[in-house]
């Protein structure tokens, strides 16, 4: 599965610039000091790296991991350590002060038991008593809300990238999917275009609470994610954290 | 916990008047003869016995249990004229000695149990009461009906026996914080114009997702099979099948 393929890949940080990583790094630094001393950290789906670039800038020994080559090729500009494997069979033999999981990885796994595989490669990255943040969408914001789309437009210099998305909601398959169609406009031609679909599972917070359980961590909270981005991927999800047990 | 006490149980039928559970028994006679076959059948939280007495009448070999005395003396006389059995039990602690081809559990009772690990408890009790390859049958608040309508529903009803009159009003509100729906009810008995009874009961019961139960039901060593929804008003109860693996 390569969804952040092409067009994407290489627009994926100049579409995201609004994107308050400051934010939620912010975020995730308050629960690290909460959690008592935090040092090391991977980030399991750590895309173009930039939640880690700013946390490395903190002082913190990082760590991230992308099955995406175009990923770890742009993460490797920002961090120097990116290992390029799948998370769910990931053996680093060594072990964190925290995991952190950023939009929506679990999400994007499609069954019940993949997700379980990748908590259980969190668990085994992470000390005991080490603290987990991932970030879900919500399903309480996606059933009660709906399906939404929405467009933006995107000018870096005599490029603009259009981008528009439409959203429909899978109450058996627990599935929010999300289709995104993209134009390159460049010097007023359009140049190139491309289309994929995401789709990202919702969950409810007690069917949180169970999985992780599950997975061998125990839920302390969520919130929703800072920053506040638009869209309804970034509006409906919440930041959940857990300790491994 | 006092739900469905006595004022709650001599009112009980009357209160649930319209529900067709002529309709429910085909649903689960549906599922039977497809999944089955299944010839004894165990109703655990069985209340007065409506499900039992019409599923008795058909033929099915039945037994009920219910922990109120009161729901399990209507039941017992509801189903006199069959060969059936009402026991008085905690359907956690009940012990039968002796399993079923299927074992149900109707009217959200799963619901109620709100939390995971008395879910699990619950749905250990109903495989414990079924052969190898036997059948769970229960309904449950769809979380994807209640909140595409989520707004606070009230009501008031009238019931009359004899000189006897109930007054029943009624409000629910969603709280998705905590996954549920909160159903308060306030009932007034009235004769000659003087109230004689009053009592207020909170039913608070949690609304599910359909990968949610499945993960639920395969840590009970059972295995969801389907669901569909149940012909009630508001349309957010769902049946949900499962067998023992």
């Amino acid at each position: 599965m390569e969804i952040f393929g092409g067009l994407h890949a290489r627009w994926y940080d100049r579409w995201h610039a609004n994107k308050d990583y400051r934010s939620e790094v912010d975020q995730l630094v308050a629960l690290f000091e909460a959690n008592g001393p935090t040092a090391s950290i991977l980030d399991l789906g750590c895309g173009t790296a930039r939640h880690l670039e700013l946390l490395t800038a903190l002082g913190y020994d990082v760590v991230g991991v992308d099955r995406s080559p175009g990923m770890v090729a742009l993460a490797r500009e920002r961090i120097p350590v990116v290992v390029e494997a799948d998370l769910l069979d990931l053996r680093l033999d060594r072990t964190f002060d925290a995991v952190i999981m950023m939009f929506s990885v679990l999400g994007y796994l499609d069954s019940t038991d993949s997700l379980l595989t990748a908590l259980n490669s969190a668990h085994r990255h992470l000390r005991p008593g080490g603290l987990l943040v991932l970030d879900i969408l919500d399903g309480n914001a996606v059933l009660t809300h709906g399906p939404r789309g929405g467009f933006t437009a995107t000018t870096d210099g005599e490029q603009t990238l259009l981008r528009a998305t439409t959203g429909r909601v899978h109450t058996d398959e627990q599935i929010y999917e999300m289709g995104v169609r993209l134009w390159l406009i460049d010097d007023g031609r359009l140049v190139d275009e491309d289309s994929e679909t995401h789709s990202l599972r919702f969950f409810l917070p007690r069917e949180l609470d169970l999985i992780l359980e599950l997975a061998g961590f125990e839920l302390a909270g969520s919130a929703p994610v800072a920053g506040g981005q638009p869209g309804p991927a970034r509006e409906w999800s919440r930041l959940v954290w857990a300790h491994r047990t | 916990m006092t739900l469905f006490g006595s004022l709650h149980a001599h009112y009980y039928d009357q209160f649930h008047q319209t529900k067709d559970y002529r309709a429910e028994v085909e649903q689960l006679r549906t599922v039977f003869h497809r999944e089955g076959p299944v010839h004894t059948l165990l109703d655990l939280g069985c209340g007065t016995g409506r499900h039992l007495e019409v599923l008795a009448a058909a033929g099915y070999s039945v037994v009920g249990v219910d922990r109120s005395s009161a729901m399990a003396a209507r039941a017992r006389a509801r189903l006199s004229a069959y060969p059936a059995e009402v026991v008085e039990a905690d359907l956690f602690s009940v012990s039968l000695g002796r399993t079923f081809d299927a074992a149900i559990m109707m009217f959200s009772l799963i619901g109620y149990q709100v939390t995971n690990t008395r879910v699990r408890s619950t749905l250990d009790a109903l495989g414990r009461h079924v052969r190898r390859g036997g059948l769970v049958l229960f309904d449950v608040m769809s979380a994807a009906a209640v909140l595409a309508d989520p707004g606070p529903q009230s009501g008031v009803g009238t019931f009359a026996d004899g000189d006897r009159q109930m007054l029943v009003a009624h409000s629910t509100v969603v709280n998705p914080a905590e996954q549920v729906i909160e159903l308060t009810l306030r009932m007034w008995e009235t004769v000659d114009g003087k109230v004689t009874d009053q009592v207020d009961e909170k039913h608070v019961i949690r609304y599910f997702q359909p990968l949610e139960l499945a993960l639920l039901l395969k840590t009970a060593g059972l295995e969801y099979l389907g669901s569909t929804p149940l012909p009630a008003r508001p349309p957010w109860a769902r049946l949900v099948w499962a067998r023992r693996t």
